[in-house]
């Protein structure tokens, strides 16, 4: 329904000079790469084909960004990711496409439709592209996402989550889906398998996916975060609006918030409804 | 044409020897003690091709014998010879739908045997055309009985019709004249008043007599047509007679053929207990005039039944309003056509012309001569002494007797001398015996002239034999028994094969090479093998040498159902239930496996699964205990997927029940292919199998999630995007190595199956299910 990559948004803290030649082609390179992300990131007519009534709120920080949502269909289900890369910008960005192609071999190829069984798998790709062994100076990069399984009739939706929760908005009240605390990437410790969760959804439910980068934010008159609890206020308190009317909120609420402030992340929420 | 499998019944100590499976590689062995009945087997399979039995294979309870083959016919096999018209309707369909082809043999009182095309689906069909004959004969029978019940009712209208118009003509006639007197009289008078009593009594007689006019022409117009109707019915009535009686005859003539039959078992029966030569030729004579007895009542009864046929149908006709002339054409017709159809007999003696035949081989006995004359071979003399053996050499060597007719004396020698060397390296190919340590022998003909020290046959042409070796230059009658016999066995089956080259057949070979030393009697399977291209061979043993231990799907097992007791019945096992056959039974294959080592901890009597290697052994032995604690389940790891089918074998031999865990990748696939082409039980599908397939699970390292292999088997942190197999083989990481070290680790740490994720427990929960695995009570 509604797709914003909000430039104006943005800090400008990657603001090249026009004058400066190679700089030039740092930013012609950066173009070029957003144009690849963008090809990536699934079409307006993909979206509302597969979820009816939706809004994606995408403020990357940079040109490029971290950040990146994803939806496919499969054996009648609907597979939607909204994912965060370590780092933004170009090391972000780079993430993302090794994360969105993982998914599409993943989904596309593999046996299992178990949302925690495609995380695991998905952690095994990232894990060994990284090359990454649990060795003390080793990158630490991966990703922190949310996986939805919307069955054909929507009535069922199954969650997997890197770190990073969904919440069900129904009648004004909202149900937070808690993630495993660990990223799609090396962890710390040791690797545990991501859980399946199972939910019952119904008709005009609202589900919000999202990245850290909205609660996140610092800004407001004393410059805090903005912080997860009236994140959900919000949410809460628009949930019944129509998308767009949902989105323009968002986007204002977001921007009034950042006032002076610079981005710290990449900010990606997406909403949808269940019709 | 391939026999598939075979059934006997009621032949000797065999009383139902149930469906056997032959070996689908052409060679099936017979093995079990002296007097089990493997001879029986043999004899049962030729007397189904011959057709004859002697009185001696007959049971005591006088059942008569039973033998069914089941065929198969080859992908370009045509029955030309088969008249399609002939086979009943759906019969083609059935047979080309099942591509079996059933045929029984059955021995009647006679001892004359019918052949008879079976199988259940086909059973089916000759079973509704003989039901819908008999409902037809019923129907017409009910036809007949109330037309002739019908008839003699109008018969009776009709006496009481012609009595009741006689009457009524009489009545007539007397009133007639009475009007005639009315009338007379009343000219004559001339009285008013009398006029008038006359002219009432006239008018009243004149009303009778319209009365009775009216009365007498309704029934004779229904006298007519009664009688008309009598008539028209007569023709059924005659037909429907006719008909009765054929039928009733031939009801008549079974109780005749039953007695026939009883008196015949009786005279048979009796036989036994003839003494002396008077009496038994007394009692042959009897015997003959009992079967005489039978053969005429049987044809009497064939007679009868075209006669009842052919009647039934006519009168069938008759009512379904046909004339006489034509009911008549077409019962005939109708008949011929019916009777056209194969009868099961009919049927089985057709498709009976394509089975190959069954070719006995009792003794190799017609050993090669030292020599031979031309003229014997030239005139077919098969009296002289090695007459066979010399044909089936020329045959083996590729000779026309006719060829040594040629004069060129240089010709002659220089091909004999080819010919020497051609058998000689065939012979050599099967005897692999050596005189010494390198002396092998050699067949050597030539072609020789008498001389003056045989007068008689002076300057005549001969053949002479010579089995030489480096040494010493012998005649055939000079060498040791065995070479002579297995030159004779390799001269039959050989030039057996050599002139019927193409064409099937099977071979009853009973217990080969009894003379022959243990590396004599392998090279009698390297003949086997050899010609069993198109030939199928069923022999019996009692030789470990003459088993393959590699290929004990060949087995069948045969033994009395009362071990020790030779009046019990003939038992068959086939090669997956050898478990079931006794020690006494098996002991060639103790003998070729290890004698006694089903006593040994190797393996139990139940509960064995072999897997394809040591990593697998590892893992599942393990896990399974993890899983199944309680359960003694022995795990025997083959040597790789090939070894597999040598494992299954051995479980064979030893009479072990056993299963066999594979994992999901191309090489199972194969061994899975080969296992089900020779044994049964190895369809996973079914239950019961003996096969346990890990569906989706390649190998056994895949049976953990991706985290419980890094945690448990590579203890390693790294990614593994593809499968835990995938990533060993891709990284050299040796297998065993890592399996021995888990099961180590399993035991020492005491794993639960908690201790794994979900999608690990899933997957042992898959494969390990008890009820799989083929334990008994001993494993617990």
């Amino acid at each position: 329904m509604q797709e914003s990559s909000d430039s104006d948004a943005r800090s400008g803290s990657f603001m090249p000079d026009p004058e400066n030649s190679t700089e030039r082609e740092i930013m012609e390179g950066v173009r070029c790469a957003e144009l690849i992300q963008r090809a990536l990131l699934p079409s307006g007519q993909l979206l509302k084909k597969l979820l009816g009534e939706y809004f994606i709120l995408f403020v990357p920080k940079q040109v490029v960004s971290g950040d990146f949502y994803w939806i496919t269909q499969k054996n009648r289900k609907t597979y939607i990711v909204v994912a965060d890369c370590t780092g933004h910008g170009i090391p972000g960005a780079l993430m993302s496409i090794l994360g969105i192609s993982f998914l599409n071999e993943i989904v596309k190829t593999g046996s299992s439709d178990m949302a925690g069984h495609i995380l695991n798998r998905l952690r095994e790709k990232v894990m060994k592209a990284l090359h990454q062994t649990g060795e003390f100076n080793e990158s630490k990069d991966g990703m922190d996402l949310s996986l939805c399984i919307i069955n054909h009739d929507m009535t069922n939706l199954q969650f997997a989550g890197a770190n990073n929760p969904v919440y069900i908005v129904r009648d004004k009240a909202l149900l937070e889906i808690k993630a495993d605390k660990m990223p799609v990437g090396i962890n710390a410790l040791r690797e545990e398998p991501f859980s399946s969760r199972d939910i019952e959804i119904s008709k005009n439910d609202v589900i919000y996916m999202f990245t850290d980068g909205f609660p996140d934010q610092f800004g407001g008159p004393a410059g805090k975060k903005f912080k997860y609890r009236p994140f959900k206020k919000l949410l809460i308190d628009i949930h019944q609006k129509d998308m767009k009317e949902q989105h323009n909120i968002l986007r204002e609420t977001f921007i009034n918030w950042l006032g002076k402030h610079e981005q710290v992340d990449d900010v990606l929420l997406m909403g949808f409804k269940i019709t | 044409m391939r026999l598939l499998e075979f059934r006997i019944k009621n032949f000797r100590s065999i009383v139902d020897s149930g469906w056997n499976t032959l070996s689908s590689d052409n060679i099936t062995a017979l093995i079990g003690q002296n007097e089990s009945g493997k001879t029986s087997v043999l004899e049962g399979l030729y007397s189904f091709w011959e057709g004859t039995i002697s009185e001696d294979v007959l049971r005591s309870d006088m059942t008569f014998p039973e033998v069914s083959c089941l065929y198969r016919p080859g992908s370009d096999e045509s029955f030309d010879f088969i008249d399609n018209g002939r086979l009943p309707a759906g019969m083609l369909p059935v047979m080309q739908k099942e591509k079996n082809l059933v045929l029984t043999r059955e021995w009647l009182p006679d001892m004359s045997s019918r052949i008879t095309l079976s199988g259940d689906e086909i059973s089916v069909i000759f079973d509704e055309i003989e039901k819908k004959e008999l409902g037809m004969t019923q129907t017409v029978m009910t036809a007949i009985y109330k037309a002739l019940e019908e008839s003699g009712e109008t018969r009776q209208d009709v006496i009481r019709l012609e009595e009741s118009t006689a009457e009524l003509a009489g009545e007539l006639e007397k009133i007639t004249r009475r009007q005639a007197e009315l009338k007379k009289l009343s000219t004559r008078s001339s009285d008013p008043a009398k006029q008038e009593v006359l002219k009432q009594d006239t008018g009243s007689v004149e009303k009778q007599i319209e009365c009775i006019t009216g009365k007498l022409q309704k029934e004779s117009a229904l006298l007519a047509e009664l009688r008309k109707n009598l008539n028209d019915r007569a023709i059924f009535r005659e037909h429907g007679n006719i008909c009765l009686t054929s039928v009733k005859d031939l009801e008549n003539t079974k109780p005749e053929l039953d007695k026939a039959y009883t008196e015949l078992m009786e005279v048979q029966a009796n036989m036994a207990f003839l003494r002396g030569e008077k009496e038994t030729r007394a009692g042959e004579l009897k015997l003959f005039e009992a079967k005489e007895n039978y053969i005429r009542v049987r044809r009497n009864m064939e007679s009868l039944k075209e006669k009842a046929g052919i009647s039934t149908r006519l009168v069938k006709k008759l009512l379904e309003g046909k004339t006489l002339n034509e009911a008549e054409k077409e019962a005939v017709d109708e008949f011929n056509a019916r009777n056209k159809l194969y009868t099961r007999e009919e049927a089985g003696e057709a498709f009976f012309k394509c089975i190959p035949p069954h070719e006995f081989f009792q003794d190799f006995s017609s050993l090669l001569p030292n020599r031979i004359d031309l003229e014997d071979i030239f005139q077919n003399n098969n009296k002289v002494e090695g007459y066979k053996a010399v044909k089936n050499f020329l045959i083996i060597a590729g000779l026309d007797p006719q060829f040594f007719r040629q004069t060129n004396n240089r010709i002659l020698k220089q091909k004999i001398e080819n010919l020497n060397n051609d058998v000689t390296v065939d012979f050599q190919e099967y005897w692999r015996q050596n005189i010494g340590k390198t002396n092998k022998i050699r067949i050597h003909f030539e072609l020789e002239h008498y001389d003056t020290s045989n007068p008689e046959k002076k300057g005549k042409p001969y053949l002479e034999f010579w089995i030489k070796d480096e040494h010493e230059r012998l005649y055939p009658k000079q060498r040791s028994r065995g070479v002579r016999w297995f030159l004779s066995f390799y001269l039959e089956l050989k030039a057996f094969a050599r002139q019927n080259e193409n064409a099937e057949r099977v071979f009853l070979i009973d217990e080969p090479g009894l003379s022959l030393h243990a590396r004599a009697q392998e090279d009698v399977l390297k003949v086997f093998e050899d010609i069993k291209g198109k030939i199928q061979i069923i022999y019996t043993t009692h030789s470990p040498h003459l088993i393959d231990n590699d290929k004990l799907y060949r087995l069948l097992a045969v033994q009395r159902g009362t071990e020790n007791h030779e009046q019990s019945e003939t038992i068959i096992y086939d090669a997956s239930h050898l478990h079931a056959a006794t020690s006494d039974t098996l002991s060639p294959l103790s003998s070729l496996l290890g004698a006694g080592f089903n006593r040994q901890q190797l393996a139990l009597q139940s509960g064995n699964v072999i897997v394809e290697d040591i990593s697998s052994f590892y893992y599942l032995s393990s896990l399974y205990k993890m899983m199944n604690p309680g359960e003694n389940i022995h795990f025997l790891p083959a040597n790789g997927p090939a070894g597999v089918t040598t494992l299954v074998n051995l479980m064979i031999g030893w009479g072990f029940d056993f299963s066999v865990l594979l994992f999901d990748n191309q090489d199972s696939r194969e061994v899975i292919s080969e296992l089900q082409l020779n044994l049964k039980g190895f369809d996973p599908a079914e239950p019961g199998s003996r096969l346990i397939l890990a569906k989706n699970i390649a190998a056994p390292e895949d049976l953990f999630s991706t985290l419980d292999f890094k945690k448990y088997i590579i203890k390693k942190r790294m990614g593994i995007p593809d499968s835990n197999s995938g990533f060993m083989s891709e990284n050299d990481i040796p297998r065993h190595l890592l399996a021995s070290d888990f099961a180590r680790s399993v035991a020492s740490e005491g794993l639960s199956p908690d201790a794994f994720d979900q999608e690990t427990r899933h997957n042992l929960r898959n494969i390990f299910i008890p009820a799989r695995f083929r334990i008994s009570d001993e494993n617990c």
